[in-house]
């Protein structure tokens, strides 16, 4: 009987200690996918761990549908400082379905390796994809983006190689197809060689004389219209430093799709 | 109906039209003569009566055993029966190989008044065939085979040449459109002038063919012809030729000929009205004055094909050397060409798309 009492109560205080401890990032995974979007998330699972080994830094994907009504930036560094201290080290990859947007947030030291320049970058190749429903697509070029600026250095300037895109070979492949078609159609026109000459060759011209030959004015009336003018229009999307709701400091750079 | 035969007087082989100096040749004992030498016998050979013909010569024709439009003849060199369809004017016998001209099919109002000599033998016009086919890629190699290139043929052709005079008259509506801009508006200013047109309009030698086996459009496209060398007929031009007599009255062939001079007469008023932004006809007419016909041969070497299923033809102006036709194109060549040009122009189109993007 005494024994069991010590086991219950062991196990109380075992179960105390770790309810008063959050449950860390990386025991809950590195992909939050709250809005279902991804098919499966084990592949993105190792690959972020991966690039979280490599760069020594926090890396967290996540999806809603839901932003309890904040900007997408702001909900993804909230979501973080869930499990981590506020502006450590990290780089978080956020598509938010409620602003239809995503974004790229860094802090720490991820906000000096991945600049504003170099978030757009992201953001250039993740937001088409979005377009396309491509989401598992996204977040994986997201992860390549990430690493390869890792090993470019703090400074590097290059640009992480964009993934092959087959639609533009679609694209090259039909206008070659239509070229072909017009090429084809010229060449079958040239093999039926049928023009006859017009029946002006057989006219007499030094015999034609004309028995009139008049230009009569009759009229002249001005008309006018104003010139509109042309204004072009920008996108939205939001891009430099901001504060998370606890005050927290990150860079982040956030586009529609 | 007689059949005559064109002979060398030196040893009687039959003499053949020379097209590139005009001369008529004996490909037996190689004599040549001119026109004029063997005028007398031309002359008999023309003008010669029905019952005047040696009997050997006369046309030993049975039309029983054959279709409404096909005829016997015989061959006077060989004795041969010749057969031909009832447009043959001259053919040559399939066994000597002689040159027979069926004189009857040219005589009375078949006789053509005029003929524009072959300008080029059959040798010419083979290599000028063959220099035209070496530049179509396409083309299936059986159109340019040696057997095939002995199916050229050089033909008379049965034609109505008119001279037509034409009272046309076209009224129009012409605009002269300025526009300029001042401040944010842009002015327009349309001055309308009111056009009238009208000429006497001559049109001399306007051919059209006048064989129903002819492709209009075919024939149409190895024009024109140099009129300055007409010539006035003689069977004589016929001989190492076939020729057709006509089988398309001139009444048929008028509303042909009459839409050509029309079209050609309004493009010549439009053309008139020069300075104009826009020219708007308004009404149109053109009415015939006077209309003479001239029937003529004119001489074309042709070639149809067989390909596919599909009849095409090849013609080739016998004065000019100007071609036509409608020709086959060989599909595996075709589809080759076209994976050819799918895959430049799609890796140049991919090209400029990476580079800009």
């Amino acid at each position: 009987m005494k024994n069991k009492i010590l086991s219950v109560l062991f196990t109380l205080v075992i179960l105390t200690v770790t309810a008063a401890v959050p449950l860390s990032a990386k025991e809950a995974g590195y992909v939050f996918d709250d809005a279902g979007l991804f098919g499966n998330t084990s592949s993105l699972e190792n690959d972020a761990k991966a690039l979280s080994d490599l760069t020594g830094w926090n890396i967290m994907i996540i999806t809603t549908y839901y932003a309890d009504g904040k900007e997408t930036r702001v909900y993804a560094a909230d979501y973080y400082e869930k499990y981590y201290e506020p502006s450590s080290d990290c780089v978080l990859y956020i598509i938010d379905m409620d602003n239809r947007e995503n974004a790229v947030v860094c802090g720490g030291e991820g906000e000096y390796w991945i600049s504003d320049n170099k978030q757009n970058e992201i953001l250039d190749r993740t937001t088409p994809l979005l377009k396309e429903k491509k989401y598992d697509k996204a977040a994986k070029a997201f992860l390549s983006a990430v690493e390869y600026y890792y090993n470019d250095g703090e400074g590097g300037t290059g640009a992480p190689p964009k993934p092959f895109d087959w639609s533009k070979v679609f694209v090259a492949l039909g206008i070659g197809a239509v070229v072909a078609v017009i090429s084809v159609l010229v060449v079958v026109k040239s093999y039926k060689v049928l023009a006859a000459p017009p029946g002006a060759v057989y006219m007499d011209r030094k015999e034609t004389e004309f028995k009139e030959k008049s230009d009569v004015f009759i009229r002249k009336y001005t008309t006018s219209r104003v010139i509109e003018s042309n204004s072009g229009g920008g996108g939205g999307g939001h891009s430099g430093g901001f504060s998370s709701s606890s005050g927290g400091h990150y860079s982040g750079s956030s586009r529609s799709f | 109906m007689p059949v005559v035969q064109y002979k060398c007087p030196n040893c009687g082989g039959s003499l053949e039209l020379n097209a590139n100096s005009h001369t008529f040749d004996c490909a037996f004992c190689l004599s040549s003569f001119e026109e004029s030498q063997l005028k007398d016998q031309f002359k008999s050979n023309e003008e010669m009566p029905l019952n005047e013909i040696p009997a050997e010569e006369q046309q030993t024709q049975d039309s029983s055993d054959f279709a409404e439009h096909t005829s016997l003849y015989s061959c006077p060199n060989c004795g041969a029966q010749i057969m031909s369809e009832d447009t043959t004017a001259a053919t040559f016998c399939y066994y000597c190989h002689s040159p027979v001209i069926l004189s009857g099919r040219l005589s009375g109002e078949y006789r053509p008044e005029k003929v524009i000599p072959f300008s080029m033998d059959k040798e010419s016009a083979v290599e000028e065939f063959r220099k035209w086919c070496s530049k179509k890629w396409f083309l299936p190699r059986g159109f340019f085979s040696k057997d095939q290139i002995e199916k050229l043929t050089g033909v008379y052709l049965p034609y109505w040449l008119v001279d037509y005079r034409a009272d046309a008259s076209m009224h129009a509506l012409g605009k002269r459109v300025r526009t300029w801009r001042s401040g944010n508006k842009e002015y327009t200013e349309t001055q309308e002038f009111d056009l009238n047109r009208r000429a006497i309009i001559d049109f001399d030698n306007l051919p059209a063919d006048g064989c129903s086996k002819a492709d209009d459009k075919l024939v149409e496209a190895v024009e024109p012809y140099n009129y300055s060398e007409l010539r006035d007929f003689s069977m004589a031009y016929l001989s190492g030729y076939l020729a057709e007599k006509y089988d398309v009255a001139k009444e048929e062939v008028y509303p042909r000929i009459k839409e050509r001079a029309d079209t050609a007469a309004m493009q010549y008023l439009r053309e008139s009205m020069v300075g104009y932004t826009s020219v708007t006809p308004i009404s149109k007419d053109v009415t015939m004055l006077s209309v003479k016909w001239h029937y003529t041969l004119l001489p074309m070497w042709l070639m149809t094909y067989k390909y596919g299923g599909k009849d095409y033809f090849f013609a080739m102006n016998g004065q000019s050397r100007k071609i036509a036709g409608k020709i086959p194109i060989s599909i595996g060549r075709l589809l080759a060409f076209a994976g050819g040009v799918t895959a430049a122009a799609g890796l140049a189109a991919y090209i400029i798309t990476a580079f800009i993007g």
